[in-house]
């Protein structure tokens, strides 16, 4: 007999919403996909079933843009501090070292963000219902976690006919 | 395919109005045309025949027809596999690869019978753990906080944690931990005691 838990694959993407201290995250399941709504002590399960998921509808947000913009403007200001520091005010090196950590930090966040994407957010649509699908943030995870949901929706339901009647 | 109903509309999700079709028919995104919001749908078969489910149960013909529990005038089609009360199409629901009548789903819930209506479980093991763990920054803390964790690893180990695989480290960390911090407490009443 199959330990409880062990049937569900876990879908790349996770997000941590500080505001309400949740963490989500999707899993597939045997006939159903699975969204873990973590708030520390409690979980929150909500289920999908494969059957009944009509679309998904994907959204690019400006989100990572005004990080990047942010996260550069800060790394450059240190940069640019750093310099002057060392070559035009002819700081003391012990002075320019918490300046170097920090420079440091900042630029290997702002290339974190840039490794990490495009943001998008994500919908699921069902018959009755229109979910938001926090954990897809990023749109390369995202694009990722929908090809593994879509073969599990299109074995449950067989693949759409690409005519579409217009509306 | 079914003829696309009037629900099968899609609405952009960043100014909620009505996408027409081009936008989520192509691949890719395209721009919604009254907020510029780049959108891309994925369609599924249930997207355009969402009603083809619906049965409403066949009428009884003959008096003398095995009928629905709930509804005398509907013809039975199955049994109940908990209860084996009779059941016409509307009043049978498939759960979990049963086929079961609303009450028996309803008492399934409430006794955890049916794991795929779980909607919420109580981590006790994280509990546990953050009771013998996060009171060590103010450290007399843990004089109270240490029984308490043991009790909870303790009282709470069978208890089901996570619906996904978390494995039962929570629950002896918060063991190991609570009993160490119990034990410091009693060497510390000791050498208390000793000196008086």
């Amino acid at each position: 007999m199959a330990r409880i838990g062990t049937e569900y694959v876990r879908l790349p993407g996770r997000r941590y919403i500080s505001m309400s201290f949740t963490r989500n995250s999707l899993w597939l399941g045997k006939d159903h996909l699975l969204h873990v709504i973590n708030r520390g002590y409690t979980e929150d399960y909500r289920r999908f079933y494969y059957r009944d998921i009509q679309a998904i509808l994907l959204r690019e947000t400006p989100t990572s843009t005004v990080i990047r913009m942010i996260l550069g403007l800060i790394a450059g200001l240190n940069l640019s501090l750093l310099s002057m520091g060392r070559f035009v005010w002819i700081w003391d090196r012990v002075a320019l070292v918490p300046l170097a950590i920090s420079s440091g930090f900042w630029v290997l966040c702002f290339l974190a963000e840039l490794a990490a994407g495009q943001t998008c957010v994500c919908h699921l649509r069902t018959a009755v219902q229109f979910e938001p699908l926090p954990s897809l943030f990023r749109l390369r995870k995202a694009r990722r976690a929908i090809a593994l949901l879509q073969n599990r929706v299109e074995s449950a339901q067989g693949s759409l006919n690409p005519q579409v009647p217009s509306s | 395919m079914a003829e696309s109903s009037t629900t099968n509309v899609l609405y952009c999700t960043k100014c909620n109005r009505e996408l027409p079709s081009f936008v989520f028919r192509a691949e890719g995104f395209r721009p919604c045309p009254y907020c510029a919001a780049k959108i891309e749908g994925i369609l599924f078969p249930a997207f355009l025949n969402e009603n083809s489910q619906y049965r409403p149960g066949q009428a009884l013909l003959i008096a003398t027809d095995s009928s629905c529990f709930y509804h005398p005038q509907k013809k039975a089609e199955v049994a109940c596999e908990y209860c084996g009360r009779f059941l016409c199409a509307l009043c049978e629901v498939e759960m979990e690869g049963k086929r079961l009548c609303p009450p028996c789903i309803e008492t399934g819930k409430l006794k955890g019978r049916i794991k795929s209506l779980e909607n919420r479980r109580v981590l006790y093991d994280s509990i546990a753990l953050s009771l013998s763990i996060l009171p060590l920054l103010i450290f007399y803390l843990t004089f109270i906080t240490a029984p308490i964790s043991l009790y909870v690893a303790i009282r709470y180990w069978k208890a089901p944690t996570s619906i996904l695989h978390r494995g039962k480290w929570r629950m002896l960390l918060a063991i190991i931990f609570a009993s160490t911090q119990i034990i410091g407490w009693g060497v510390v009443a000791f050498f208390l005691i000793s000196r008086i």
